[in-house]
């Protein structure tokens, strides 16, 4: 993931030379990445297309499987990153407002829990109670990702300039509005690293939705693997690991553009 | 003080904070008048910045009460209270995501000002404080320099037109030649907008300096010594305000004088185009030791003396020195003193605002202003002990 990371701006530099010097390193940024994605399915599509396929594995490739598969696992990957950011953005705003101070450890050490079982661990427990299919792959992987969006959301909030909200609410604001128009839009760049990062560990962690019958891309690979065949388990993991790529991607570029100008 | 209108009154304002013994400002009672500058001074720890926030309820006060222009608002909502008053910090606080314009619009903006009413106010108030609205405005707070960024922290203070200001150490994060600037700025300013202005600072030469009134504190915000800044330094109450006041009070009392309230040194001058002959005439009839050429707007050009005029055969305009140590009619006698210190010629060359030669300051001026003050304030002492005797006997 490092590797696009968008490196911090200089905060001294005037935004004269700024401007000019970053352009062409970002649109390089937003057309490597997709270009080095597409170039690599390329390869896989030539390769496998070379080879001579046998029945099952012809069956486990067909393209309606790939994209229902694909179509799964964005579903899963979505739901359950949209249910962490509505669940751990306004807990965490609970957990930093001085009422809720006593509460606070409680939920960080659920959160952390729910992290520290392992992946496919925190699926089985969650099939073994709830039952297996999409659903519940949802709610396993919601309890997984939450941890570094509560806590960024919290790292966040913490880390604005105290003197700043002295500044808004010495000027007449509001509690809310103090929330809702200096502290919230400050931690936005924190918070959004956290949901990138919930983003990437419901990309991978998904592709194993599919022990507990929760499709995504983790069928083909399963399918390679059950049935003995390496080109369809070699397919499934480069196509798993472009989607994953590609969604990282998406998110960089959300980041950057929903980060407030002037930080 | 029946002098002049009261637009702040503390009553008996104290703050306990839990677990602590002692309170940090007990019993403070405390006016002040509409259209001043009061500082509260101190040591540090002394309770000055807390007594300063519990005005606006940043702090909410345990005990006692908040009068301002008249009104009982220690029990007001705290958010409305704020919109009348303007805050300034010294971390200036600004909001970095929001542009220059967006930050002083947004006191305006929570009093629902119509959106042409708010932009007319931010030009306004741009322009108030010597910056560029149409540079300035789309700006965001990284860009500007510490000095601009506490320009646009008064700005938006001052954004809602409040009756009344607070400042806590507004120049102090700022080096010392910004800081310089900025406070005869502010006072210029201040004419302009006669606001009520509560401020707060450790640093007694910044208080004498800003100050139409002092408030001394000492531990628990008590008051040692509440009055006009000559009177303090003539006339320390106790111990305690005369160590805060440290050395060379007499050095000090040149900051409450400016350039205008004094008479001003007479130098010889000549025009620019005149010849070395009519030079050395002036130079004879007058007992300094340069004559001073200015241009056809009676512009300072150079200081020429007689040594440079023997020197050379060179034009006049390339003899001698350039004029240095330029003041202005509102440069304190303190600047100018310094600015003739550091001058070769031993003198401060005033201008008008036009930057024509007005006079000049030089080491008698100085002395004359302090043989001036001491004398005043000596008078003034014997006039208050009589007064008090003529009180006791009555």
């Amino acid at each position: 993931m490092s590797m696009a990371t968008p490196e911090p701006p200089s905060l001294q530099a005037a935004s004269a030379t700024v401007v000019p010097a970053r352009w062409p390193g970002r649109v390089a940024r937003y057309v490597t990445i997709p270009g080095l994605l597409a170039l690599a399915c390329l390869a896989l599509y030539v390769y496998v297309s070379g080879q001579e396929l046998d029945d099952i594995e012809a069956r486990l490739l067909t393209q309606p499987r790939i994209v229902t598969a694909a179509i799964e696992h964005l579903q899963l990957t979505a739901m359950s990153t949209s249910l962490v950011i509505l669940i751990a953005i306004p807990l965490g705003i609970m957990l930093t407002r001085p009422s809720t101070r006593r509460v606070t450890p409680l939920f960080l050490g659920l959160a952390n829990a729910g992290q520290t079982v392992p992946s496919i661990g925190v699926l089985v427990l969650f099939a073994l109670w709830f039952g297996i299919g999409f659903k519940y792959v949802i709610i396993a992987l919601v309890a997984y990702a939450i941890l570094p969006v509560l806590r960024n959301t919290m790292v966040g909030l913490e880390q604005v300039d105290p003197f700043i909200l002295e500044a808004g609410r010495g000027m007449g604001m509001t509690k809310l509005g103090v929330l809702a128009r200096l502290e919230l839009p400050l931690a936005v760049p924190v918070i959004l690293a956290g949901v990138r990062t919930a983003l990437i560990i419901n990309v991978g962690t998904a592709t194993l939705a599919t022990f507990v019958d929760g499709g995504g891309l983790g069928d083909i690979i399963q399918g390679g693997l059950t049935s003995n065949r390496p080109v369809v388990t070699l397919s499934g993991a480069v196509i798993t690991a472009a989607f994953a790529l590609l969604l990282d991607w998406v998110a960089g570029i959300a980041e950057d553009v929903l980060r407030p100008k002037g930080l | 003080m029946t002098d002049a209108e009261v637009m702040i009154r503390l009553e008996g304002l104290e703050k306990k904070y839990p677990g602590q013994k002692q309170p940090a400002v007990s019993e403070l009672t405390l006016e002040i008048p509409k259209g001043e500058i009061v500082i509260l001074v101190g040591p540090s720890g002394c309770g000055k910045t807390t007594t300063l926030k519990m005005i606006n309820r940043v702090i909410e006060p345990t005990g006692g009460r908040i009068l301002l222009e008249g009104d009982d608002v220690t029990d007001a909502d705290p958010d409305k209270l704020r919109r009348r008053i303007g805050y300034v910090i010294q971390q200036i606080g600004l909001f970095p995501h929001m542009t220059i314009g967006q930050n002083i619009a947004l006191v305006p903006g929570l009093l629902k000002w119509d959106k042409s009413r708010v932009n007319r106010r931010v030009d306004e108030l741009l322009d108030l404080v010597g910056m560029d609205p149409a540079k300035y405005r789309q700006r965001y707070p990284k860009e500007l320099s510490g000095g601009q960024r506490q320009r646009v922290g008064v700005a938006r203070a001052l954004s809602a037109d409040p009756p009344v200001m607070l400042m806590d150490e507004p120049f102090g994060a700022i080096d010392p030649i910004t800081r310089d600037r900025l406070q005869n700025e502010f006072l210029r300013l201040q004419e302009e907008i006669k606001k009520t202005i509560v401020f707060v600072t450790h640093d007694i030469d910044e208080a004498i300096k800003m100050g139409d009134r002092i408030a001394i504190l000492r531990d628990e915000s008590r008051i040692a010594q509440y009055d006009k800044p000559e009177h303090i330094l003539s006339d320390p109450a106790d111990s305690f305000v005369e160590d805060f006041i440290g050395h060379g009070a007499s050095l000090k009392g040149l900051n409450l004088k400016r350039v205008r309230d004094v008479e001003l040194a007479n130098w010889p001058t000549s025009p620019q185009t005149a010849t070395r002959g009519e030079v050395l005439e002036a130079l004879r009839r007058s007992d300094q030791g340069a004559v001073l050429l200015l241009d056809e707007q009676r512009r300072p050009r150079r200081w020429v003396d007689a040594r440079s005029l023997d020197r050379t055969d060179k034009p006049l305009m390339e003899t001698g020195l350039p004029p240095e140590a330029i003041v202005s009619p509102g440069t304190t006698l303190s600047d100018a003193l310094n600015e003739m210190l550091k001058s070769r010629v031993a003198c401060a060359i005033v201008v008008d605002d036009s930057g024509a030669y007005a006079g000049a300051v030089d080491i008698d001026t100085i002395m004359e202003s302090i043989q001036a003050m001491r004398v005043a304030a000596r008078d003034e002492s014997r006039a208050l002990a009589g007064a008090d005797m003529t009180g006791d006997s009555s």
